[in-house]
């Protein structure tokens, strides 16, 4: 069954219709909350509250990108995670490299098919760190670095998820990616050797 | 400076992503073929959005599946929407009984100004016309003492009053106004200032001025009675204490969360 159909027998009420969606979108969500809270806990509780507030406001769908509204529900579900909860304190860049064997929530980076297995581990310790870094930024660049650079969406849709301009976007994002390089020049030993000074 | 370097990041992150324009793009490049600390800039740029893109994905925990029967039962939406409704109320009924508060307080303010007592200058003037010199006799009242610039100038003489800044009264003008007459017209009384006294040879006029509603003959001739002292608890009052209490309550109910 196509989404247009699911999306209306969902808007009729229809949790069987719904849940078609939940589970098609899930994984996006999960992943885009878990970036943003760097929480698995958090990340599963922000993904839960988007889905139930999607059903309850899906009759208010009027139509366009449907992953865009429900990302738009879970990027506001991290936002408010943000401002409530105060269990997790922001990390300041200072100590992103203190307690490397900390690696928190984030689990085992799968490396790439194209890389040896050398150049994983290495990669791996960078991703690591990108991660980590990212969420030392405010939460409205870290939620369009996530959106543009970890999920590859483009400045029309992230503008669309954050009913924002494209040029705020494009403002976030440089932003957010001149951070996060300053942090990383800063760890020369993350880089590979090219990238050394 | 700073703008250089926003400048910069705008067009590192633009040209990392493709968005630049060709002429923008041709003058960017030829600033990396000669500046060596942009190019690295765009380098590790470049290497942070390539190393995102390949990050991991996290699978899910769990499903996040909603119950068959999420939208029939009571759950979720309803017992929400009972919330904010009784949420509104009780934030509705604060405001409510705080608007009851400040106009019962107001009111309640206004009420306990003192009025000008219309009636006490008229007896005053009634008693100085019957007997002039009692008008400055020892014990005099309070609110008499209001009409001492309508002293007759023989009692004021007699007393050796300084005609309180020239301003007294003839007394044959003052016996226009006797205790016959009903009612003191409102606007200005004009007479004028005797000529036989030097202490007011610069007098031209007096001038009194009853704002107050006329009185009634009766009010004229009796003194005014000296103004009860107000109940410290009035129906008001306690309609201004209820309506500050029901706000505090409903206040702190509905603004809790």
């Amino acid at each position: 069954m196509n989404e247009a159909a699911l999306i209306q027998q969902a808007q009729r009420g229809d949790v069987r219709a719904f849940n078609e969606l939940v589970l098609a979108y899930q994984t996006q969500l999960y992943n885009v909350a878990y970036r943003i809270l760097g929480d698995a806990g958090a990340a599963s509780d922000a993904t839960q509250e988007a889905f139930i507030s999607a059903y309850t406001h899906v009759k208010d769908f009027r139509g366009g990108s449907f992953k865009s509204w429900l990302l738009r529900t879970v990027t506001n579900a991290c936002y408010d995670a943000l401002r409530y909860d105060k269990r997790r304190p922001a990390a300041s860049l200072d100590h992103l490299t203190e307690n490397e064997d900390d690696v928190g929530d984030f689990n085992e980076f799968i490396p790439s098919n194209d890389e040896s297995p050398a150049d994983a581990a290495e990669r791996s310790d960078l991703r690591q760190f990108i991660a980590r870094a990212a969420l030392t930024l405010p939460p409205d660049q870290r939620a369009t670095f996530v959106l543009s650079d970890m999920q590859g969406l483009s400045y029309e849709e992230i503008a669309e998820v954050t009913d924002t301009s494209l040029g705020t976007v494009k403002s976030r994002l440089s932003r957010a990616r001149a951070k996060l390089r300053d942090a990383l020049l800063q760890q020369q030993e993350l880089l590979p050797d090219e990238y050394r000074q | 400076m700073k703008m250089s370097r926003m400048s910069d990041e705008a067009l590192i992150s633009d040209y990392v992503d493709g968005r630049l324009s060709g002429p923008e793009r041709a003058a960017f490049e030829a600033r990396l073929l000669v500046d060596a600390g942009l190019r690295r800039q765009l380098a590790v740029t470049r290497l942070l959005a390539d190393q995102s893109r390949r990050m991991e994905t996290v699978p899910a925990p769990k499903n996040f599946i909603l119950p068959l029967d999420f939208g029939k039962s009571a759950s979720a939406a309803a017992p929400a929407r009972r919330r904010d409704w009784r949420l509104l109320f009780f934030r509705f009924g604060s405001v409510a009984a705080a608007m009851v508060f400040v106009f019962a307080v107001a009111f309640d303010a206004l009420r306990s100004t003192p009025p000008a007592p219309a009636a006490a200058p008229m007896a005053a003037i009634a008693q100085a016309t019957a007997t002039p010199e009692a008008a400055i006799a020892p014990g005099i009242q309070p609110h008499q003492a209001t009409i001492a610039p309508m002293q007759t100038p023989a009692a004021a003489m007699s007393a050796g009053t300084p005609m309180m800044q020239s301003r007294a009264m003839p007394a044959d003008a003052m016996s226009a106004m006797s205790a016959d007459t009903p009612i003191l017209p409102p606007e200005a009384i004009t007479v004028p200032a005797p000529e036989s006294l030097p202490s007011v040879a610069s007098v031209e006029s007096v001038t009194i001025t009853a704002h107050a509603p006329a009185a009634t003959a009766q009010a004229i001739e009796t003194p005014a009675a000296p103004l009860p002292a107000a109940p410290l608890i009035t129906p008001l009052r306690v309609v201004a204490a209820l309506a500050l209490a029901v706000t505090i309550a409903l206040g702190i109910i509905g603004w809790r969360k």
